[in-house]
């Protein structure tokens, strides 16, 4: 029914996948992200903790990334439900005085904020351990391409130097399809990227850097992630010209 | 008595948004003309051609001046201006601002298109449209990254120019033709910084509450 | 796209134009899935409505009623005419066609987006409400067998500029009825605000093109000697847009009908009975079905 829904994902396994920059998602702030071909809502409340939910109303289906936060609470747009932290349903203003059922909550999902980025749990269960990056980061820069991961990591494994010529060689982190780094050749930092995919036809590269992060090299490192996402466009583009 | 410019608009129409918005963050005062756009076609007759042989709104009548696009209208009422930097005098953001213009009529022209076609059509926008509109909110947002890397908030200067008010009703109603803000995260943050500015008014397709 | 098989949608009536708008040039639109032409009969100058066939021809003529403003037009056989809309043949009534929109959504969440009070302050905020004036206070409403309507009354809410006719943003509490005549046709009863003994009636014909993609037009009926033309459109015309964003992001598209799949409270009885009595008439057209009801080929 959902275009996201039937997505297929190349990833089945358990485990944290990256959708967003922390910095992107500033306090009092809420977004709709795709999570394993789900789409949420990801939002933070007013006092900095970030919360990812079904990005849909239990009252009427609205999307709650249309939504907005009043202190800690992610209210809706349509009827201004508002929803705590927990995802339980606290205030129904059409009717002030009622005291709202407990079985008035969101489908909630597990959500962690490490080396600057911040991560979704993919898996039946509930989450087990932090995602594997370091601690700190540095925000460059999310690309959202329209191509799907697939695509977007061939380009990453087979063609980084396209894109990254002059900085370091970018590399497959170990054991997780989707992480990436580069060493800067002068060794005062790392750039990190995490490869997020979204449908069949759109995917998000998520960067930060480690070490040293002046305005200058985040610069850089953000105009190349830009070239990145138009040479996989252009890239998908003509191969899908070539196929018709 | 002084006698108030005159703007023909169409309440749901985004370009007649650009000028509201520019009007009520500026503060400059005027009358509204509403026209009957839809169903009407009242921009099509000859009353409102007599003023506008184009047929197309916003129209400015300010005594014998008459100005027929949003962003002439809003560069003139920020000219007239006796304080703010709406419209830097410096010549390198001055550039910036018209730079940004240009793009505002030539390259978001698509997304005036897209939301037409969404709005009124029979079906949807095509995907190409739609590819173009991202392909230019793209251009947007690369350049929102470095000016915020940079430590600005704003397109064309250290605080709002016309730039900024000509640009956001294509993203900021980009919902209506099917283009999610989602992938947008640079612009979302220059959006929200938009709505915090003193006389900053919505139109349908953007949420009051927030 | 093919002309759906639904039976309840089928056999129902659609305004597909505003009559005043029909000329000689055939004009391209779609109902129910098929695509169809409108135009005026250079000869008689009667309106048609044909269905255009693969290929581009013609088929035969669809039925075709004139009325309040509109084209109406069915492909089945309705065993209940068009509504009937008293207000409309009042002489000083001011007839006011607020022209066609495209909305990506199901005709259903349409009609109960109509239906409801309760996003007053927050999708028309400080026009047709405000906060913290978000109460929706008791009201009745009901399936009227007799008349295989719905109907909502003893409706009433605060707005701060309710009709066109409130310049000053003052508030008042608005007394509302709702009706629903026919599963894509909704309508609203307030007092006029300028003519206190009197009832303003504005109606939402929608256009189903498809299950998630419909055109509708407000028609409004107002006693209203103080606005001009235009106010009254762009009144109309702003608030209607105001809940297409609103349509257009709900999940699903499409009207769940079964009881569980949505939590209502009370301020949406209205909504309740309305998904209650498409579930009766087994409408899948823009709908959901509750499991096992109504599964089609």
């Amino acid at each position: 029914m959902d275009e996201f829904m039937t997505s297929r994902l190349p990833d089945d396994g358990a485990g944290w996948i990256a959708i967003g920059l922390s910095d992107d998602v500033p306090a009092g702030c809420v977004t709709g992200v795709v999570l394993a071909g789900r789409q949420l809502a990801l939002w933070r409340d007013g006092e900095g903790a970030p919360h990812l939910w079904e990005d849909r109303c239990p009252h009427r289906g609205m999307r709650m990334s249309l939504g907005f936060v009043r202190g800690n609470d992610l209210a809706c747009l349509y009827h201004g439900w508002r929803f705590d932290g927990a995802g339980q349903c606290r205030q129904i203003p059409a009717h002030p005085e009622l005291k709202v059922s407990a079985r008035i909550c969101m489908k909630t999902f597990d959500v962690a904020e490490r080396g600057g980025m911040l991560w979704g749990w993919h898996g039946r269960d509930r989450a087990t351990g932090a995602p594997e990056v370091a601690a700190s980061g540095t925000a460059v820069r999310s690309i959202h391409a329209a191509v799907p991961a697939g695509a977007m990591r061939v380009m990453l494994e087979e063609t980084p130097g396209e894109f990254f010529y002059g900085l370091g060689q970018l590399l497959p982190v170990g054991g997780h399809p989707d992480l990436f780094s580069l060493t800067m050749e002068d060794g005062t930092g790392e750039l990190v990227l995490a490869l997020q995919p979204i449908s069949s036809a759109q995917c998000a590269v998520h960067a930060v850097l480690r070490g040293q992060a002046d305005a200058a090299l985040r610069a850089e490192c953000a105009r190349r992630m830009g070239w990145l996402r138009d040479s996989a466009e252009r890239g998908h583009d003509d191969r899908q010209g070539a196929d018709t | 008595m002084t006698v108030l410019p005159e703007l023909y608009e169409f309440p749901l129409d985004d370009e007649c948004y650009k000028v509201r918005l520019a009007l009520s963050l500026m503060g400059v005062a005027s009358r509204s003309r509403p026209v009957d756009m839809v169903p009407g076609r009242e921009h099509e007759k000859p009353a409102f051609l007599r003023i506008n042989p184009l047929g197309t709104l916003p129209v400015w009548v300010d005594g014998p001046v008459i100005l027929r696009e949003a962003a002439t209208i809003v560069l003139a009422c920020a000219r007239g201006l006796k304080a703010g930097n709406w419209l830097p005098a410096d010549p390198a953001a001055f550039g910036a601002v018209m730079d940004w213009l240009v793009f505002s009529v030539r390259d978001l022209h698509a997304a005036h298109q897209a939301r037409d076609c969404a709005l009124l059509g029979q079906e949807e926008p095509s995907p190409a449209l739609r590819a173009q509109v991202r392909r230019a909110f793209n251009v947007m947002e690369d350049h929102m990254v470095l000016r915020h890397i940079g430590g600005h908030e704003w397109f064309a200067d250290a605080t709002p120019t016309i730039a900024d008010i000509l640009l956001f009703p294509a993203f900021a109603l980009c919902r209506d033709y099917g283009v999610d803000h989602d992938g947008f995260p640079a612009l979302r943050r220059w959006m929200r910084a938009m709505r915090t500015l003193p006389g900053f008014i919505t139109m349908p397709g953007i949420p009051d509450v927030t | 796209m093919t002309l759906t098989t639904d039976p309840v949608a089928l056999d129902a009536w659609y305004a597909v134009a505003t009559a005043s708008e029909v000329t000689h040039r055939p004009d391209r639109t779609r109902l129910l899935g098929q695509d169809i032409a409108i135009d005026r009969c250079r000869d008689t100058g009667a309106i048609r409505v044909r269905p255009v066939l693969h290929g581009g021809e013609y088929g035969d003529p669809l039925p075709v009623i004139e009325r309040y403003a509109c084209v109406f037009t069915t492909f089945g056989n309705p065993d209940t005419p068009i509504v009937e809309i008293e207000e409309a043949g009042e002489p000083d009534r001011r007839v006011v066609p607020c022209g066609w929109f495209t909305i990506r959504s199901s005709g259903p969440r349409i009609v109960e987006n109509f239906l409801d009070m309760a996003h007053f302050p927050y999708v028309h905020t400080d026009i047709l409400g405000s906060e913290p004036n978000t109460d929706v206070g008791p009201y009745r409403a009901e399936i009227r067998a007799d008349v295989d309507e719905v109907w909502a009354t003893g409706c009433h809410f605060w707005q701060p500029r309710g009709a066109a006719t409130e310049r000053d943003g003052s508030g008042m509490m608005m007394h509302i009825d709702y009706r629903v005549p026919s599963p894509f046709i909704v309508m609203l009863y307030r007092v006029a605000p300028s003519a206190p003994d009197r009832r303003d009636a504005i109606a939402l014909f929608i256009q189903p093109m498809g299950e998630e993609l419909c055109r509708a037009q407000p028609v409004e009926f107002l006693v209203d000697e103080i606005s001009t033309h235009t106010e009254l459109l762009h009144f109309e015309q702003v608030i209607f847009l105001q809940d297409r964003l609103i349509l257009e992001n709900q999940v699903p598209r499409r009207l769940p009908l079964d009881g569980q799949a949505e939590i209502p409270t009370r301020a949406d009885t209205a909504s309740v009975a309305y998904r209650r009595w498409l579930a009766a008439k087994g409408l899948g057209y823009g709908t959901i079905l509750p499991h096992g009801q109504g599964e089609r080929a």
